[in-house]
Protein backbone atom coordinates (compact mmCIF):
# COMPACT_ATOMS: atom_id res chain seq x y z
CA UNK A 1 0.00 0.00 0.00
CA UNK A 2 2.95 2.27 0.75
CA UNK A 3 4.04 2.18 -2.90
CA UNK A 4 0.15 3.75 -4.03
CA UNK A 5 0.06 5.79 -1.12
CA UNK A 6 3.66 7.10 -2.19
CA UNK A 7 2.84 7.20 -6.27
CA UNK A 8 -1.07 9.00 -5.34
CA UNK A 9 1.15 11.58 -3.08
CA UNK A 10 3.67 12.35 -6.14
CA UNK A 11 1.21 12.85 -8.51
CA UNK A 12 -0.92 15.00 -6.16
CA UNK A 13 1.98 16.81 -5.49
CA UNK A 14 2.96 17.66 -9.14
CA UNK A 15 -0.50 19.01 -9.83
CA UNK A 16 -1.18 21.15 -6.96
CA UNK A 17 2.35 22.87 -7.79
CA UNK A 18 1.34 23.56 -11.70
CA UNK A 19 -1.85 24.64 -10.59
CA UNK A 20 -0.09 26.73 -7.72
CA UNK A 21 2.48 28.16 -10.59
CA UNK A 22 -0.66 29.04 -13.24
CA UNK A 23 -2.71 30.73 -10.04
CA UNK A 24 0.17 33.07 -9.93
CA UNK A 25 0.87 33.80 -13.54
CA UNK A 26 -2.77 34.60 -13.86
CA UNK A 27 -2.76 37.07 -11.09
CA UNK A 28 0.44 38.98 -12.48
CA UNK A 29 -1.47 39.05 -15.95
CA UNK A 30 -4.79 40.35 -14.54
CA UNK A 31 -2.40 42.85 -12.76
CA UNK A 32 0.01 43.65 -15.98
CA UNK A 33 -3.91 44.14 -17.48
CA UNK A 34 -5.85 46.43 -15.00
CA UNK A 35 -2.26 48.86 -15.33
CA UNK A 36 -1.96 48.61 -18.91
CA UNK A 37 -5.77 49.39 -18.97
CA UNK A 38 -5.33 52.60 -16.45
CA UNK A 39 -2.08 53.97 -18.79
CA UNK A 40 -4.25 53.91 -21.91
CA UNK A 41 -7.22 55.76 -20.12
CA UNK A 42 -4.75 58.36 -19.16
CA UNK A 43 -3.49 58.51 -22.63
CA UNK A 44 -6.66 59.14 -24.10
CA UNK A 45 -7.89 61.55 -21.74
CA UNK A 46 -4.44 64.38 -22.05
CA UNK A 47 -5.30 63.22 -25.85
CA UNK A 48 -8.52 64.54 -25.75
CA UNK A 49 -8.22 67.16 -23.36
CA UNK A 50 -6.56 69.59 -25.68
CA UNK A 51 -8.92 69.00 -28.36
CA UNK A 52 -11.91 70.26 -26.68
CA UNK A 53 -9.92 73.08 -25.76
CA UNK A 54 -9.40 73.81 -29.12
CA UNK B 1 -19.40 41.04 -8.97
CA UNK B 2 -15.95 42.10 -10.01
CA UNK B 3 -13.61 40.96 -12.58
CA UNK B 4 -11.03 39.33 -9.76
CA UNK B 5 -13.52 38.22 -7.78
CA UNK B 6 -14.86 36.31 -10.51
CA UNK B 7 -11.59 35.18 -11.26
CA UNK B 8 -11.10 33.84 -7.64
CA UNK B 9 -14.19 31.94 -8.15
CA UNK B 10 -13.74 30.37 -11.12
CA UNK B 11 -10.20 29.18 -9.50
CA UNK B 12 -11.49 27.72 -6.22
CA UNK B 13 -14.48 26.05 -8.83
CA UNK B 14 -11.14 24.64 -10.73
CA UNK B 15 -9.64 23.49 -7.28
CA UNK B 16 -12.58 21.51 -5.88
CA UNK B 17 -13.17 19.84 -9.15
CA UNK B 18 -9.79 18.45 -9.68
CA UNK B 19 -9.62 17.83 -5.80
CA UNK B 20 -12.72 15.98 -6.63
CA UNK B 21 -11.78 14.11 -9.31
CA UNK B 22 -8.23 13.22 -7.81
CA UNK B 23 -9.78 11.92 -4.54
CA UNK B 24 -12.65 9.32 -6.43
CA UNK B 25 -9.84 8.15 -8.77
CA UNK B 26 -7.97 7.04 -5.59
CA UNK B 27 -11.02 5.87 -3.43
CA UNK B 28 -11.94 3.89 -6.47
CA UNK B 29 -8.56 1.78 -6.89
CA UNK B 30 -8.09 1.37 -2.83
CA UNK B 31 -11.86 0.53 -2.11
CA UNK B 32 -13.38 -0.64 -5.54
CA UNK B 33 -10.23 -3.02 -6.55
CA UNK B 34 -9.67 -6.01 -5.35
CA UNK B 35 -5.92 -6.48 -4.47
CA UNK B 36 -3.82 -8.31 -7.16
CA UNK B 37 -2.49 -11.74 -6.04
CA UNK B 38 1.34 -12.15 -7.13
CA UNK B 39 2.16 -8.48 -6.19
CA UNK B 40 -0.30 -7.26 -3.42
CA UNK B 41 -1.10 -3.50 -3.13
CA UNK B 42 1.97 -2.31 -4.75
CA UNK B 43 0.09 -3.48 -8.26
CA UNK B 44 -2.01 -0.37 -7.54
CA UNK B 45 0.31 1.48 -8.84
CA UNK B 46 -1.07 0.60 -11.92
CA UNK B 47 -4.31 2.82 -11.93
CA UNK B 48 -2.18 5.90 -11.49
CA UNK B 49 0.40 4.96 -13.87
CA UNK B 50 -1.54 3.50 -16.70
CA UNK B 51 -3.67 6.64 -16.73
CA UNK B 52 -0.53 9.34 -16.75
CA UNK B 53 1.19 7.15 -19.39
CA UNK B 54 -1.82 7.52 -21.60
CA UNK B 55 -2.03 11.22 -21.11
CA UNK B 56 1.57 11.74 -21.84
CA UNK B 57 1.17 9.75 -25.65
CA UNK B 58 -1.92 11.50 -26.44
CA UNK B 59 -0.29 14.57 -25.92
CA UNK B 60 2.91 14.16 -27.84
CA UNK B 61 0.35 13.00 -31.05
CA UNK B 62 -2.20 16.46 -29.68
CA UNK B 63 1.30 18.09 -30.13
CA UNK B 64 1.86 16.93 -33.77
CA UNK B 65 -1.11 17.88 -34.73
CA UNK B 66 -1.25 21.37 -33.75
CA UNK B 67 2.26 21.48 -35.21
CA UNK B 68 0.80 20.33 -38.64
CA UNK B 69 -1.90 22.90 -37.77
CA UNK B 70 0.88 25.49 -37.30
CA UNK B 71 3.07 24.85 -40.50
CA UNK B 72 -0.15 24.75 -42.65
CA UNK B 73 -1.58 28.35 -41.13
CA UNK B 74 1.00 30.18 -39.71
CA UNK B 75 -1.44 30.72 -37.21
CA UNK B 76 0.16 31.18 -33.49
CA UNK B 77 -3.23 29.97 -31.81
CA UNK B 78 -1.60 26.32 -32.99
CA UNK B 79 1.50 26.93 -31.12
CA UNK B 80 -0.42 28.12 -27.87
CA UNK B 81 -2.29 24.71 -27.81
CA UNK B 82 1.41 22.78 -28.47
CA UNK B 83 3.06 24.86 -25.65
CA UNK B 84 0.01 23.90 -23.17
CA UNK B 85 -0.36 20.38 -24.23
CA UNK B 86 3.48 20.28 -24.26
CA UNK B 87 3.84 21.41 -20.26
CA UNK B 88 1.13 19.24 -19.36
CA UNK B 89 2.56 16.44 -21.88
CA UNK B 90 5.78 16.71 -19.67
CA UNK B 91 4.35 16.45 -16.76
CA UNK B 92 2.45 13.33 -17.70
CA UNK B 93 5.88 12.05 -18.88
CA UNK B 94 7.46 12.76 -15.69
CA UNK B 95 4.77 10.92 -13.82
CA UNK B 96 4.93 7.96 -15.61
CA UNK B 97 8.87 7.45 -15.22
CA UNK B 98 8.06 8.53 -11.59
CA UNK B 99 5.47 5.99 -10.81
CA UNK B 100 7.01 3.08 -13.31
CA UNK B 101 9.76 3.25 -11.09
CA UNK B 102 8.18 3.07 -7.90
CA UNK B 103 6.25 0.10 -9.62
CA UNK B 104 9.57 -1.33 -10.52
CA UNK B 105 11.10 -1.19 -7.34
CA UNK B 106 8.44 -3.66 -5.61
CA UNK B 107 7.98 -5.43 -8.51
CA UNK B 108 11.13 -6.42 -10.09
CA UNK B 109 13.42 -4.86 -7.11
CA UNK B 110 15.31 -1.95 -8.93
CA UNK B 111 14.39 1.57 -9.66
CA UNK B 112 15.45 1.18 -13.75
CA UNK B 113 16.55 -1.37 -15.90
CA UNK B 114 17.07 -0.79 -19.96
CA UNK B 115 13.91 -2.73 -21.13
CA UNK B 116 12.45 -1.34 -24.09
CA UNK B 117 9.42 0.18 -22.98
CA UNK B 118 11.55 2.44 -20.59
CA UNK B 119 13.78 3.24 -22.75
CA UNK B 120 10.92 4.00 -25.31
CA UNK B 121 9.29 6.03 -22.52
CA UNK B 122 12.36 7.63 -21.69
CA UNK B 123 12.98 8.91 -24.97
CA UNK B 124 9.58 10.69 -25.10
CA UNK B 125 10.40 12.04 -21.95
CA UNK B 126 13.52 13.70 -23.98
CA UNK B 127 11.40 15.07 -26.58
CA UNK B 128 9.29 16.69 -24.36
CA UNK B 129 12.38 17.96 -22.21
CA UNK B 130 13.52 19.02 -25.61
CA UNK B 131 10.75 21.00 -27.05
CA UNK B 132 10.40 22.87 -24.03
CA UNK B 133 14.40 23.82 -23.68
CA UNK B 134 13.79 24.32 -27.64
CA UNK B 135 11.23 27.00 -26.87
CA UNK B 136 12.69 29.06 -23.84
CA UNK B 137 15.76 29.46 -26.41
CA UNK B 138 14.47 31.22 -29.19
CA UNK B 139 12.99 34.67 -29.49
CA UNK B 140 11.15 34.97 -32.07
CA UNK B 141 7.58 33.46 -32.07
CA UNK B 142 6.92 31.97 -35.85
CA UNK B 143 10.52 30.45 -35.85
CA UNK B 144 9.76 29.48 -32.38
CA UNK B 145 6.56 27.66 -33.37
CA UNK B 146 8.09 26.04 -36.67
CA UNK B 147 10.97 24.43 -35.34
CA UNK B 148 8.44 23.01 -32.44
CA UNK B 149 6.33 21.84 -34.84
CA UNK B 150 9.05 20.27 -36.35
CA UNK B 151 10.44 18.60 -33.27
CA UNK B 152 6.90 17.21 -32.45
CA UNK B 153 6.04 15.99 -36.24
CA UNK B 154 9.57 13.82 -36.07
CA UNK B 155 9.39 12.86 -32.34
CA UNK B 156 6.07 11.31 -32.76
CA UNK B 157 7.48 8.32 -34.54
CA UNK B 158 8.40 7.57 -30.76
CA UNK B 159 4.77 7.16 -29.50
CA UNK B 160 3.77 3.80 -31.65
CA UNK B 161 7.08 2.37 -30.44
CA UNK B 162 6.49 3.17 -27.36
CA UNK B 163 2.51 1.69 -27.13
CA UNK B 164 4.45 -1.64 -29.53
CA UNK B 165 7.52 -2.58 -27.23
CA UNK B 166 6.24 -4.87 -25.73
CA UNK B 167 5.13 -6.72 -28.57
CA UNK B 168 7.45 -6.09 -30.68
CA UNK B 169 11.15 -6.68 -28.52
CA UNK B 170 12.33 -8.85 -25.63
CA UNK B 171 11.93 -6.86 -22.55
CA UNK B 172 10.31 -7.60 -18.97
CA UNK B 173 7.52 -5.02 -18.83
CA UNK B 174 4.06 -6.83 -18.51
CA UNK B 175 2.00 -6.59 -21.70
CA UNK B 176 -1.77 -5.93 -20.94
CA UNK B 177 -2.33 -8.36 -18.43
CA UNK B 178 -5.87 -9.94 -17.59
CA UNK B 179 -8.06 -7.72 -15.39
CA UNK B 180 -11.14 -8.49 -13.61
CA UNK B 181 -14.46 -6.97 -14.10
CA UNK B 182 -13.75 -4.45 -11.59
CA UNK B 183 -10.18 -3.80 -11.63
CA UNK B 184 -11.23 -2.64 -15.14
CA UNK B 185 -13.56 -0.05 -14.14
CA UNK B 186 -11.51 1.61 -11.32
CA UNK B 187 -8.71 1.39 -14.47
CA UNK B 188 -10.95 2.94 -16.60
CA UNK B 189 -12.41 5.51 -14.13
CA UNK B 190 -8.90 6.87 -13.43
CA UNK B 191 -7.99 7.39 -17.06
CA UNK B 192 -11.25 9.32 -17.20
CA UNK B 193 -10.30 11.19 -14.55
CA UNK B 194 -6.77 11.65 -15.23
CA UNK B 195 -8.10 12.68 -18.50
CA UNK B 196 -10.40 15.44 -17.61
CA UNK B 197 -8.02 16.83 -15.01
CA UNK B 198 -5.12 17.32 -17.91
CA UNK B 199 -7.59 18.75 -20.47
CA UNK B 200 -8.86 21.34 -17.79
CA UNK B 201 -5.50 22.02 -17.44
CA UNK B 202 -4.16 22.38 -20.98
CA UNK B 203 -7.20 24.72 -21.50
CA UNK B 204 -6.59 26.60 -19.02
CA UNK B 205 -2.83 27.36 -19.51
CA UNK B 206 -3.72 27.65 -23.27
CA UNK B 207 -6.22 31.19 -22.33
CA UNK B 208 -3.61 32.16 -20.31
CA UNK B 209 -0.90 31.94 -23.10
CA UNK B 210 -3.47 33.65 -25.52
CA UNK B 211 -4.23 36.47 -23.14
CA UNK B 212 -0.22 37.08 -22.43
CA UNK B 213 0.10 37.18 -26.50
CA UNK B 214 -3.03 40.03 -26.22
CA UNK B 215 -1.48 41.85 -23.64
CA UNK B 216 1.73 42.02 -25.54
CA UNK B 217 0.49 43.22 -28.57
CA UNK B 218 -1.29 45.99 -26.35
CA UNK B 219 1.72 46.75 -24.51
CA UNK B 220 3.38 47.63 -28.70
CA UNK B 221 0.12 49.43 -29.05
CA UNK B 222 0.55 51.98 -26.05
CA UNK B 223 4.64 52.53 -27.00
CA UNK B 224 3.49 53.28 -30.56
CA UNK B 225 0.81 55.90 -29.36
CA UNK B 226 2.84 57.12 -26.97
CA UNK B 227 5.02 58.30 -30.06
CA UNK B 228 2.62 59.98 -31.70
CA UNK B 229 -0.35 60.91 -28.92
CA UNK B 230 -1.34 63.71 -31.10
CA UNK B 231 -2.28 62.32 -33.92
CA UNK B 232 -4.06 59.41 -32.43
CA UNK B 233 -7.62 59.00 -34.20
CA UNK B 234 -9.48 56.23 -32.04
CA UNK B 235 -9.21 55.76 -28.31
CA UNK B 236 -6.72 53.63 -27.04
CA UNK B 237 -8.89 52.09 -24.87
CA UNK B 238 -10.99 51.02 -27.37
CA UNK B 239 -8.32 48.72 -28.42
CA UNK B 240 -8.38 46.58 -25.38
CA UNK B 241 -10.99 43.71 -26.11
CA UNK B 242 -9.61 41.01 -23.88
CA UNK B 243 -11.96 39.43 -22.06
CA UNK B 244 -10.85 39.85 -18.40
CA UNK B 245 -10.94 36.47 -16.22
CA UNK B 246 -11.68 33.13 -17.55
Amino acid sequence: MATFVTAYLVVGLVLVLYVGRMGVRQRRLQQTLDLLQERMRQADEACQSPAKAA
Amino acid sequence: MTTTATQERSHHILWTVLVGIFLTAAMLAICSAPTEQSMGDAQRVMYVHIAVAWLSLLGFVAMAVCGIGYLLSRNLGWDQWSLAIGEVGWLCSSLTLVTGSLWAHSAWGTWWTWDPRLVTSFILWALYSGNLILRSGLGDAHRRAKLSAVLAIIGVVDVPLVVMATRWFRGIHPVSPEMEPSMRYALLASIAGFTAVMTLLVVRRRTQLHLESRLNELQMLAKERAGSVVSAATPLTSAITLKKGY
